[in-house]
C-alpha cells in the first residue's frame, strides 16, 4: 500500500479560475506596471491574433534605440522596428526574438533571411531560420504592398506589408511563430 | 485503478490544448502502449510523451501509464484486474501490476518499416508476460499495416514453432524478479492488423490477435474467446482525448479512454502575463548623477524602488548592496517557475533603478536564507541585447555564474520586514492509497493548515496540520508485512487515526559554510510517521554537473494519531548520495546507506527531466532485507512524476504535482521523508540547470 501525499492538483485548480484560456488572461490581468503605461494621447494600433480570433488595441509606450515598445493596456508587449515585429511578451506563445529585414530591404524586394526564436513546451528556445523573397502583392493595392515569402525546412510562411507615403509600414500581416500563428497590425484612426 | 490526479492533469492539459499545435500521435492499444487494439504496433509516441490509458472488456480492466523515455525507448507501468478469477463458487478478482519495455530498432523510411522489439510484463508475476517483434509501415497518410511475431502470451494462438527452445516456467515466487530465462522462448505466433485513418478525428482498426487467453477464457471461463479477430473505431476529441470502442474476440465489447501529454507542446503555448520592464539606457535611470558614494538614505530608496518593481513578480529582496560600480542583490523568488527569468526580471529592475555609474549587476538567488549562486550581468549587455535576435545565447555567454560566497557585505541593506516573519495558509489536500488488493484506489480529501515563522536567514520554524473531510482510506485493509518492524506498511493506520493530524512541526537551520558546501539541520516532527533529528551536508560546485551529499538521521516512530506521542521504535539511518546531471536530459542519483528498518543497501534513481521542471523517473532499492522478509515484490521500486502546474496553467506558479507510484510499499528500502533536502533546494540555480532554462531569461 502506498500513501502518497502531494500538493493536490485538484486543490490548486479549485483556487484557480479559468484554467488557461489566454484570452481570459489578456482581459483579466492586473493593471500593468506604472512604468509601462502609455500616455493617453499615445499612438494606437489594432492587433488581430488570427489563431485566437481576438483584436487588441496596442499603444506606443516608449522607444528604446530604434525599437518601439507597444503594449496592451493589461501588459502584453510587442516590439516593432520600422513596423517589423521583433518580439512579443506576455501573450503566452511569445516570439522571444527575431532577425527581421529592414523596411528598405522589403521595399527594394531583395532576397534576405529571417529567424524566429520561440520557446517550446519545455522552455527550451527553438530558433527557426528562413530564406525569404519579396515581391509586389498579388492583389492590387492602393499603396506599395509587398508579399514576403519565407521558407524553412519545416514550413513556408507569408508576411505582407503595406507601406505609407513616408516609406513606413502602415499595415501588415506577420507570422509570430508556430503556435501563435499570424497577427494583423493595422493603423487605428483616433 | 485510476491515477486520479494524473488523469486530471492530463484531462486539463488536453482540454486546454490548442488545436493549432495538435498533431495526431500514434494510437494506443488496450494495453496502453503504441498499438492496434489488443496487439502492439511498432510505432513510438513523440519523445517525452506521457500517456495514460484505461481500457476494459468483459472481466478485464487495465490502466497503463507509459512514458517515451527516449525517441526509441519507452516504458509502461500497468495495473490490471480480472474479475471472476476464482472458482465459480468463490469468485474473486485478480489484481496484477506489470511493467513493459519497448525499443524501436528501425525507424520508418521510404521502404523500411518501423521495427520494434518489446517485452510485456517482464518483471513481476508474469500473468501478462509476452515478448514481440513487430513492424509497422504506413502506406500513404491514411493506412498503416502492422505485422509481428509474439512469444509467451502473444505466441499462444496458432503458433508456428518454437525457434529458441521451450519456455520453461520460471518460479514466480514473490515477484519482482526479471524472468530472463523465459524471454523469447517457447511458441511463436504471428499477429497483425491495419489502421485506417478516416480523418484527424476518426480511425478504424482491425487485427488478428495471437493471444488465446488460455487462462481467462480456457481455464477460468471469464469470457468466451470465439475468434482471433478484433475490430473497432477510435474517436479523437478536439481536446486530444481518445476514445476507442471495439468488438473483442467475437464475444465482448471493449473500450479504451486515453490521454497523451507531450511536454514539448504546452496546452497554453507559453506563459501569459504582464511583459517585463524594458531595459532603459543607464543615462535615463532615475536622473541620478554618477554617484561615487551611495549613502544609507540612497540605498534605502534604491532598495524600495527595486522592490516595488519586483513585487509584481513575487520576488523579494533579501538584501541589497550598492557601490559606485556594482549592485549585488539577493533575491527570493517565490512565484516564477523558472530561475533565469527571475534573474532576468531582477536585472531589468536594477537597470531601471540603479545610478548610471553602476555597471555590473550581481544577482544571488536565495532559498531558505542561503545564496545558491551568483549571476553577474553587465548592464551594457542588457542594453545591447534586449532586442537582439540571438539575445538568449549571447546573454548567457556574457553572464558569469559564480559561487555565492558567504553572507552579504556588511554595508548591505536587508529587505524590509523579512525577519522575523510569520506566514500561514490554508489549502485543500488529497492523500491517496494505491494498489491495495481489495481496494486499489483509496483517497482522502481534507484541509491543510500550514505555517512558517522565519526567525533569521536560514532559520525557521514550520509546521502543518491536516483535517480530513472525506475519504475512503481504511485502516482494516492492512498489508501483512513480516518485516522485523513495520516502518512504512502501517501507512493506513496513520491515515485513519491521524484526524486531525500534526503532519510536521520542525525547526530547520540551513547554512553555507563555503562557496560549495551546504548544511541542513531539521529537528522535530519531520513527517507523518517519524520525529527526530535530520542532518545533511552537500558539496556542490556551482559549475559542476555532480554533487555529493551525506545525510544522517536519528528518528523515533510517531504514534498513529500523529499528535505529539512517540512509539518505542527508533532508527539511526542515513545515506551517502551521489548526484550526476548527465546533461542529456537525464539525472542519476545513487544513495548508499542504512534505511529505516535498519537494512543496508543502495537506491539508484534515473530521471528524465525537462527545463520546465517536468520530471519522470524510476528508482530501485536493493537492501540487505531478504525478498522473503520484504514480502510481495521482493524489493522496493517505483516511478515518480513531477508535473509543474505552471505548464498546465500558463501562468507563473512554483506549485508542482508530484506522484510517487510504487507497485507495493513494504518496509525494506524505506527512507525518511524529510522536507527541504539540500539538493532539491539548490539545484535549480546551479549552472547546468540555469543553462538549460536560460531561454526564459528575457521573458
Amino acid at each position: 500500500m502506498t500513501v502518497t501525499r502531494f500538493i493536490p492538483l485538484l486543490a490548486a485548480l479549485l483556487m484557480q479560475t479559468g484554467c488557461s484560456a489566454v484570452t481570459a488572461n489578456l482581459s483579466g490581468m492586473a493593471p500593468s506596471q506604472l512604468q509601462l503605461a502609455a500616455p493617453s494621447n499615445a499612438p494606437q494600433l489594432a492587433m488581430t491574433l488570427e489563431n485566437r480570433n481576438i483584436i487588441l488595441t496596442i499603444a506606443k509606450v516608449e522607444r528604446q534605440q530604434d525599437v518601439e515598445i507597444w503594449a496592451v493596456a493589461d501588459g502584453p508587449q510587442v516590439f516593432l522596428r520600422e513596423g517589423m515585429i521583433l518580439g512579443t511578451r506576455g501573450f503566452g506563445p511569445d516570439l522571444m526574438s527575431a532577425h527581421a529585414p529592414s523596411a528598405a530591404t522589403l521595399r527594394s524586394m531583395t532576397d534576405h533571411s529571417r529567424s524566429y526564436a520561440v520557446l517550446d513546451g519545455t522552455d527550451t528556445l527553438q530558433t527557426e531560420t528562413f530564406a525569404c523573397t519579396a515581391q509586389p502583392a498579388a492583389a492590387p493595392a492602393p499603396a506599395l504592398t509587398v508579399d514576403e515569402t519565407c521558407t524553412s525546412p519545416q514550413r513556408v510562411i507569408r508576411n505582407q506589408f503595406s507601406f505609407g507615403r513616408s516609406g513606413k509600414v502602415v499595415n501588415s500581416r506577420q507570422w509570430l511563430g508556430p503556435t501563435a500563428g499570424y497577427t494583423i497590425i493595422t493603423e487605428k484612426i483616433r | 485503478m485510476t491515477f486520479y490526479k494524473t488523469v486530471f492533469c492530463f484531462a486539463l492539459g488536453a482540454i486546454t490544448a490548442q488545436p493549432a499545435v495538435a498533431e495526431t500521435p500514434a494510437s494506443l492499444s488496450m494495453n496502453g502502449v503504441s498499438g492496434l487494439i489488443d496487439m502492439p504496433s511498432a510505432e513510438q509516441q513523440s519523445d517525452g510523451t506521457l500517456s495514460i490509458a484505461r481500457s476494459a472488456f468483459g472481466p478485464t480492466a487495465r490502466t497503463t501509464l507509459s512514458f517515451q523515455i527516449t525517441p526509441r525507448l519507452s516504458g509502461s507501468f500497468r495495473y490490471s484486474s480480472i474479475k471472476n478469477w476464482g472458482s465459480s463458487t468463490a469468485p474473486s478478482t485478480l489484481f496484477d501490476r506489470s511493467f513493459d519495455l519497448r525499443y524501436q530498432l528501425l525507424t520508418e523510411g521510404r521502404y523500411l518499416p518501423n521495427l520494434t522489439i518489446g517485452m510485456q510484463d517482464f518483471i513481476g508475476t508474469g500473468v501478462f508476460s509476452g515478448e514481440y517483434v513487430v513492424a509497422t509501415k504506413s502506406l500513404g497518410p491514411k493506412l498503416k499495416l502492422t505485422a509481428g511475431l509474439g512469444w509467451g502470451r502473444l505466441g499462444s494462438y496458432n503458433a508456428i514453432g518454437a525457434p529458441f527452445g521451450a519456455r520453461s516456467l520460471v518460479a514466480v515466487g514473490l515477484g519482482g524478479n526479471l524472468r530472463t530465462g523465459e524471454w523469447f522462448k517457447g511458441d511463436v505466433a504471428p499477429f497483425g492488423g491495419i489502421e485506417y485513418v478516416v480523418s484527424d478525428k476518426i480511425s478504424l482498426k482491425a487485427e488478428y490477435s495471437s493471444d488465446i487467453y488460455r487462462v481467462e477464457s480456457g481455464l477460468r471461463k471469464t469470457f468466451d474467446r470465439k475468434t482471433p479477430i478484433n475490430f473497432g473505431a477510435e474517436y479523437r476529441t478536439k481536446t486530444g482525448a481518445k476514445l476507442g470502442l471495439y468488438s473483442l474476440y467475437g464475444d465482448k465489447i471493449g473500450f479504451t479512454l486515453s490521454f497523451q501529454l507531450d511536454p514539448f507542446r504546452s496546452p497554453t503555448g507559453g506563459q501569459a502575463g504582464p511583459g517585463p520592464l524594458p531595459v532603459r539606457p543607464s543615462s535615463a535611470a532615475q536622473g541620478w548623477s554618477d554617484a561615487t558614494v551611495v549613502t544609507a538614505f540612497d540605498l534605502t530608496r534604491l532598495r524600495d524602488q527595486t522592490q516595488a518593481i519586483l513585487a509584481k513578480d513575487g520576488i523579494v529582496i533579501e538584501a541589497l548592496a550598492v557601490t559606485a560600480t556594482t549592485a549585488e542583490i539577493r533575491i527570493r523568488n517565490s512565484q516564477i517557475d523558472n530561475a533565469p527569468q527571475a534573474i532576468g526580471r531582477s536585472a531589468r529592475a536594477l537597470a531601471t533603478v540603479m545610478p548610471a555609474s553602476v555597471r555590473s549587476f550581481e544577482i544571488v538567488p536565495v532559498k531558505q536564507g542561503i545564496g545558491l549562486s551568483k549571476v553577474v550581468i553587465a548592464r551594457s549587455d542588457l542594453e545591447d541585447l534586449q532586442f537582439d535576435a540571438d539575445q538568449a545565447a549571447q546573454s548567457r555567454a556574457r553572464a558569469q555564474i559564480l559561487p555565492a560566497l558567504g553572507p552579504m557585505p556588511a554595508e548591505a541593506l536587508r529587505g524590509q520586514g523579512l525577519y522575523p516573519k510569520l506566514n500561514y495558509g490554508l489549502a485543500p489536500y488529497v492523500a491517496t492509497s494505491l494498489f491495495d488488493p481489495n481496494a486499489p484506489l483509496q483517497a482522502d480529501l481534507g484541509l491543510r493548515f500550514s505555517a512558517r515563522y522565519d526567525i533569521a536567514p536560514g532559520l525557521f520554524l514550520s509546521g502543518a496540520l491536516t483535517k480530513k473531510l472525506a475519504g475512503t482510506i481504511d485502516s482494516k485493509r492492512l498489508s501483512n508485512s513480516i518485516a522485523r518492524h513495520k516502518v512504512r506498511s502501517d501507512a493506513a493506520l496513520y491515515a485513519t487515526q491521524g484526524d486531525p493530524a500534526l503532519e510536521t512541526l520542525t525547526l530547520a537551520w540551513y547554512a553555507k559554510p563555503s562557496g560549495s558546501l551546504y548544511t541542513r539541520v531539521t529537528a522535530g516532527y519531520l513527517e507523518a510517521m517519524y520525529a527526530g533529528l535530520s542532518t545533511e551536508v552537500l558539496w556542490q560546485q556551482v559549475n559542476k554537473p555532480y554533487a555529493l551529499g551525506l545525510e544522517l538521521n536519528y528518528v523515533k516512530q510517531r504514534d498513529f494519531d500523529q499528535r505529539f506521542g512517540l512509539q518505542s521504535y527508533s532508527s539511526l539511518n542515513g545515506h551517502i548520495s551521489g548526484y550526476y546531471d548527465l546533461r542529456n536530459g537525464f539525472q542519476a542519483q545513487l544513495d548508499v546507506g542504512r534505511y529505516l528498518a535498519g537494512d543496508v543497501g543502495a537506491t539508484l534513481s534515473l530521471d528524465r527531466e525537462f527545463a520546465n521542471g517536468m520530471r519522470v523517473g524510476a528508482f530501485v532499492t536493493k537492501t540487505s532485507m531478504s525478498a522473503k522478509e520484504f514480502g510481495e515484490g521482493s524489493f522496493d521500486k517505483g516511478i515518480r512524476i513531477d508535473l509543474p502546474l505552471a505548464w498546465f496553467l500558463g501562468r507563473p506558479t512554483q506549485k508542482t504535482s508530484s506522484l510517487v507510484l510504487r507497485p507495493i510499499t513494504r518496509d525494506g528500502g524505506a527512507k525518511l521523508n524529510v522536507n527541504g533536502r539540500l539538493y532539491d533546494t539548490i539545484r535549480s540555480n546551479q549552472q547546468s540547470e540555469l543553462d538549460g532554462a536560460w531561454g526564459r531569461f528575457w521573458k
